[in-house]
C-alpha cells in the first residue's frame, strides 16, 4: 500500500501555502513537523480529499484519490485539529453516526463503537452528551471516530491535544498496533510523542519538505552540537541570543543554559545528548548568530 | 467602545442593508414619479412606513444584536471573560455602540431618502425636508428602543437566529394590523403598537400614548433585568 | 431513516426552531380564536376556511419553514463538523439525503398539524356542517371551473395545494442556507423575501404598470408565495391558463419542476461546497 504526493502545491491568492511537497508513504507512522503556519494542516486536508491543490496530485495504490471519491473514503481515518460535533448526541451515539456514514452495517458499528470507546476509555461515559464531556474526553471520542471501520489511512491532526499524559501514553499504544498494515500520518508539537511512535519524520517549514528521516538519524545529525552551559545570570541573556536555547534552569544564581551550536560556546560547556527538543529547534528556531 | 463601533462600521453586511433599503426606495421612487406623480411626495414622505422601517429592523435584527451572541457563537467567551473590561464594561459598551449605529443608520437612511427624493423629483415642495425630518425623530426613538429590546433577547438566548424569530415576528405581523380594525387591549392592539413599531414607522402614538410610555419602559426594564439576571447566572458580570 | 432521525435530533438542538415552534403555537391560537366563525351560513364558513388556508395558513407555514430550516444546511459549517462528515465514506451523499429527506418530512409535518388543527377547530365550531355537500353548491364559486368534489375534500386539496407550496419554500431556504453559510442571514433573506412578496399580493402590484408588471405578476405566481397562498393554483386567475379544474395539473406540474430544479441546484451547490 503506497500513498503518494506528487508535486502538490496550494495557493492562497499571493500566499504559497505549501511548494512542491513530494512524498512517498508506506505503512508505517509518520510524524508531521513543523512550526505554525507551516502548511500542515493544508497538506493534510489535500490528503484527506478536503481541499483541492492548486498543483499536483494525490495517488493511493497508483489511483487519483480525487477520482476513487468515496471509495477513498471508506479507506481513510481523519481526525481534524478542531472539530465539531452535535451536542444532542451522546458518545455513543455521535460515534454510531459516523460509523454509518462510513457504510458500516448496523451491528458491526455498534461493535466497533463500543470496542473503540473501551479502547479510549470512555466506555463508562457512552451515554454522556458530547455537551457535558470535557475537552480531552471529546478528543478522545475524535480519535475514536478516526479509527471506525479500520481505515487503511489514517490522518490526525494534533490527536493528542488535550490529553493528560496517560491517556497520550495510551493514545501511543494504540497507534503503534495499528502501524503495521496502515498508514498512519500524525502531526503534532508534542514532540516526545513521534520520538516514540513514529517511523520517519517529514519536517515542513513554510510548505515545503525539507526531510524525511527517521527520529534516530534526526538525532544523531545533532551528536556534538548540544551543550549543557552554567553561567551566571547576568550573561544568560547574551548566550542565549547568540545561539539557539533549548531550555534554561535557574540554580541559585546561576543560569544553566541547554544550547545548540556546532562548536564548544563557552569554556565550562558540557556536551550533551540531543533530543527532539533539541532537534525541533535546530530545523525550526531561528538561526544561529556566529 | 470605540472598537466596538469600528466593528460594526467594518462589517460589509450594515451597509449592504443600508444600501439594500434605499436601492428599494430609489426604485420605488422612479416608479412613483412616473406612474403616480401626484402622489409620489406623499409616498417619499411615507418613505419610515415600508422600506425605511424595514431597513432599521433588518439592520438591527442582522446585523446589531450580533455583538451580543457572536462570543457564544466563536467560542470566545472565556477569552473574553477574563479580561478586566470584558464583562460589565464591554456589554454597556456594545450596548451604547449599537444604539449609536442605529441612530447613525436612522440618519444615513433619512438622508438617502431625502437625496433621492430631490434628484427624482428635481426639488421639494416647501416643508417637506422639515415635516419628513420630524417625522424621522420617532423612527429614531423606535428604532433605539427596538434595539435595545432585541440585543437583551439576544443576550438572554446566546442565539442570534432565535432572537430574530422572537424579535421579528411582533415587528412584522404589526404591518399587517388594520388600526381600524382594533380595540383597545386586545391581542391585536398590543401586537400593533406594543413592540416599537408604530415609533420605527415615523409616528407617534395617538391611541393612548400614556399606556403607552409606561408600557416601553416596563418592557425594556424588564427585558433588561432578565438579561442581567442570566448573566449573572454565566458569571460575566 | 434512522440518519433521518439523526437530522431531527440535531434539528431539536436548534434554539431557533423551538423559539419558532412557541411563537408559531401562539400564532396558531390566535388565528383560531379570531376566525371561529359564528356566522349562520355554512357556505360562508367554509369559504372562510378556505381563505385562512391561503393567508393565515401559509404565512404560518412560511414562518415555521424558516424557523425551523434555516440552519439545516449550514450545521456541518457552524459546528465544525464538515470535516468530520464530509471524510467518511458516503458522508457527503447520505448527509445530503437525509437533509433533503428531513425537509420534506419536516415540510409535511408541518402543514399537517396547522392543516390538522385548524381543520378540526374551525369545523367543528359549525359542526362539519356540509361537509360532504358539494363545493360547487358554494354561492362565492358558483361562476368558476370547481372540482367536482365535496367542502371537505376541497379544504382537503388545498391543504395538498399548500404542501407543494411549501416544498418550494422549504428548497429555497435550502439553497440559500448553503450559499450564505449563516443562519441567521439565511432567516433575514427567506423571511424577508416571503414578506416582500405578500406585499407584493395584497398590493395587487404596487405602483408598477406594463411589462413590469406582467413580469412582477409571474415571478409572483411562480415563486413559493404564489404556491402557497394558492394563487398559481387558482383557476381563472393564472397568467395565460384557462381557469378550470381539468387544467389545475399545469400548476402542479410547475410546482413539480420547480421543487426538482431547486433539488438539482442544492445537489450541485452542496457538492461545490465540499470542495474549495
Amino acid at each position: 500500500m503506497k500513498l503518494e504526493i506528487e508535486k502538490v502545491c496550494k495557493r492562497y491568492g499571493d500566499v504559497l501555502a505549501l511548494a512542491d511537497v513530494d512524498l512517498s508513504l508506506g505503512s508505517g507512522i509518520y510524524g508531521l513537523l513543523g512550526p505554525n503556519g507551516a502548511g500542515k494542516t493544508t497538506l493534510m486536508r489535500i490528503m484527506t480529499d478536503l481541499l483541492k491543490p492548486s498543483e499536483g496530485r494525490v495517488l493511493l495504490d497508483g489511483q487519483e484519490i480525487a477520482a476513487m471519491g468515496a471509495e477513498f473514503r471508506r479507506r481513510l481515518g481523519y481526525l481534524p485539529q478542531d472539530f465539531g460535533y452535535y451536542p444532542g448526541f451522546t458518545a455513543e451515539q455521535f460515534l454510531l453516526y459516523l460509523a454509518g456514514l462510513k457504510r458500516l452495517p448496523r451491528a458491526e458499528a455498534k461493535r466497533q463503537t463500543a470496542e473503540l470507546l473501551e479502547t479510549v476509555g470512555l466506555y463508562d461515559k457512552r451515554g454522556q452528551k458530547m455537551k457535558g464531556l470535557s475537552g480531552g474526553q471529546r478528543q478522545r471520542v475524535g480519535i475514536a471516530q478516526a479509527l471506525l471501520g479500520d481505515p487503511d489511512v489514517l490522518v490526525l491532526d494534533e490527536p493528542t491535544a488535550g490529553l493528560d499524559p496517560e491517556e497520550r501514553i495510551r493514545f501511543r499504544g494504540i497507534i503503534s498496533g495499528l502501524s503495521r498494515q496502515k498508514i498512519v500520518l500524525l502531526s503534532t508539537h508534542i514532540v516526545s510523542d513521534l520520538e516514540a511512535a513514529a517511523n520517519e519524520i517529514i519536517l515542513l517549514k513554510k510548505g515545503r519538505v525539507l526531510g524525511v528521516r527517521r527520529p534516530h538519524d534526526l538525532l544523531a545529525g545533532l551528536e556534538g552540537m548540544v551543550w549543557t552551559v552554567p553561567v551566571p545570570a547576568e550573561e544568560e541573556k547574551e548566550l542565549a541570543s547568540r545561539y539557539l536555547c533549548s531550555n534554561v534552569m535557574h540554580d541559585g544564581g546561576m543560569s544553566i543554559l541547554r544550547l545548540i551550536a556546532k562548536e564548544k560556546p563557552y569554556p565550562d560547556a558540557a556536551a550533551e545528548r540531543p533530543n527532539m527538543e533539541d532537534m525541533y529547534l535546530f530545523y525550526f528556531g531561528k538561526q544561529e548568530r556566529t | 467602545m470605540r472598537a466596538e463601533i469600528v466593528q460594526i462600521l467594518r462589517a460589509p453586511l450594515y451597509w449592504l442593508v443600508l444600501l439594500a433599503g434605499l436601492g428599494a426606495r430609489a426604485s420605488m421612487a422612479v416608479l412613483d414619479f412616473r406612474h403616480r406623480p401626484e402622489q409620489a411626495w406623499l409616498l417619499a414622505g411615507e418613505f419610515w412606513s415600508r422600506a425605511g422601517s424595514v431597513t432599521m429592523c433588518l439592520l438591527i435584527l442582522v446585523v446589531l444584536i450580533r455583538r451580543f451572541s457572536v462570543d457564544y457563537e466563536t467560542g470566545a467567551v472565556p477569552v473574553v471573560a477574563s479580561t478586566p473590561l470584558g464583562r460589565r464594561s464591554l456589554y454597556f459598551f456594545r450596548l451604547a455602540a449599537g444604539c449609536a449605529m442605529t441612530v447613525l443608520g436612522v440618519a444615513l437612511l433619512a438622508a438617502g431618502n431625502i437625496g433621492i427624493t430631490v434628484i427624482l423629483g428635481r426639488g421639494t415642495p416647501i416643508g417637506w425636508v422639515r415635516d419628513f425630518t420630524l417625522r424621522t425623530v420617532p423612527t429614531a426613538v423606535g428604532a433605539v428602543g427596538y434595539f435595545l429590546v432585541s440585543a437583551f433577547v439576544c443576550d438572554i438566548l446566546a442565539n442570534q437566529p432565535a432572537a430574530m424569530a422572537v424579535c421579528g415576528i411582533p415587528f412584522a405581523v404589526s404591518y399587517f394590523i388594520n388600526t381600524g380594525m382594533i380595540e383597545p387591549f386586545d391581542v391585536f392592539w398590543f401586537l400593533r403598537y406594543g413592540f416599537f413599531t408604530e415609533l420605527a414607522r415615523g409616528r407617534w402614538i395617538a391611541s393612548r400614548p400614556g399606556f403607552w410610555i409606561v408600557w416601553y419602559v416596563l418592557l425594556i426594564a424588564g427585558v433588561f433585568v432578565l438579561s442581567i439576571c442570566r448573566r449573572k447566572e454565566r458569571k460575566l458580570l | 431513516m434512522r440518519f433521518l432521525l439523526c437530522e431531527a435530533k440535531k434539528h431539536l438542538s436548534f434554539r431557533e426552531a423551538l423559539v419558532g415552534y412557541l411563537i408559531g403555537l401562539g400564532f396558531l391560537i390566535l388565528m383560531l380564536k379570531n376566525t371561529v366563525y359564528e356566522t349562520a351560513d355554512v357556505s360562508e364558513q367554509w369559504f372562510g376556511m378556505y381563505q385562512d388556508i391561503r393567508t393565515y395558513g401559509a404565512t404560518l407555514t412560511a414562518f415555521l419553514l424558516v424557523t425551523g430550516l434555516s440552519r439545516l444546511m449550514c450545521c456541518e459549517r457552524e459546528r465544525k463538523t464538515d470535516a468530520l462528515l464530509f471524510t467518511a465514506a458516503d458522508g457527503r451523499k447520505i448527509t445530503f439525503f437525509s437533509k433533503i429527506g428531513f425537509a420534506a418530512l419536516y415540510c409535511f409535518l408541518t402543514v399537517a398539524v396547522v392543516g390538522a388543527v385548524s381543520l378540526l377547530v374551525q369545523g367543528a365550531s359549525f359542526g362539519f356542517a356540509d361537509a360532504s355537500s358539494p363545493v360547487k353548491l358554494c354561492p362565492y364559486y358558483r361562476e368558476e371551473g370547481l372540482p367536482p368534489m365535496s367542502c371537505l375534500g376541497y379544504a382537503v386539496v388545498q391543504y395538498l395545494f399548500l404542501f407543494l407550496g411549501a416544498l418550494c419554500m422549504a428548497g429555497f431556504v435550502l439553497i440559500l442556507a448553503v450559499l450564505m453559510g449563516r443562519t441567521a442571514v439565511t432567516m433575514c433573506v427567506c423571511g424577508g423575501a416571503y414578506l416582500v412578496l405578500l406585499v407584493y399580493y395584497y398590493m395587487n402590484g404596487g405602483p408598477l404598470r406594463g411589462a413590469a408588471l406582467t413580469v412582477a405578476d409571474t415571478v409572483f405566481r411562480f415563486s413559493f408565495v404564489g404556491f402557497m397562498t394558492q394563487e398559481t393554483f387558482a383557476w381563472g386567475s393564472v397568467v395565460g391558463m384557462p381557469g378550470v379544474w381539468s387544467d389545475v395539473w399545469k400548476p402542479v406540474l410547475a410546482a413539480l419542476c420547480v421543487i426538482a430544479a431547486e433539488g438539482v441546484l442544492l445537489w450541485a451547490l452542496w457538492r461545490r461546497k465540499e470542495r474549495k
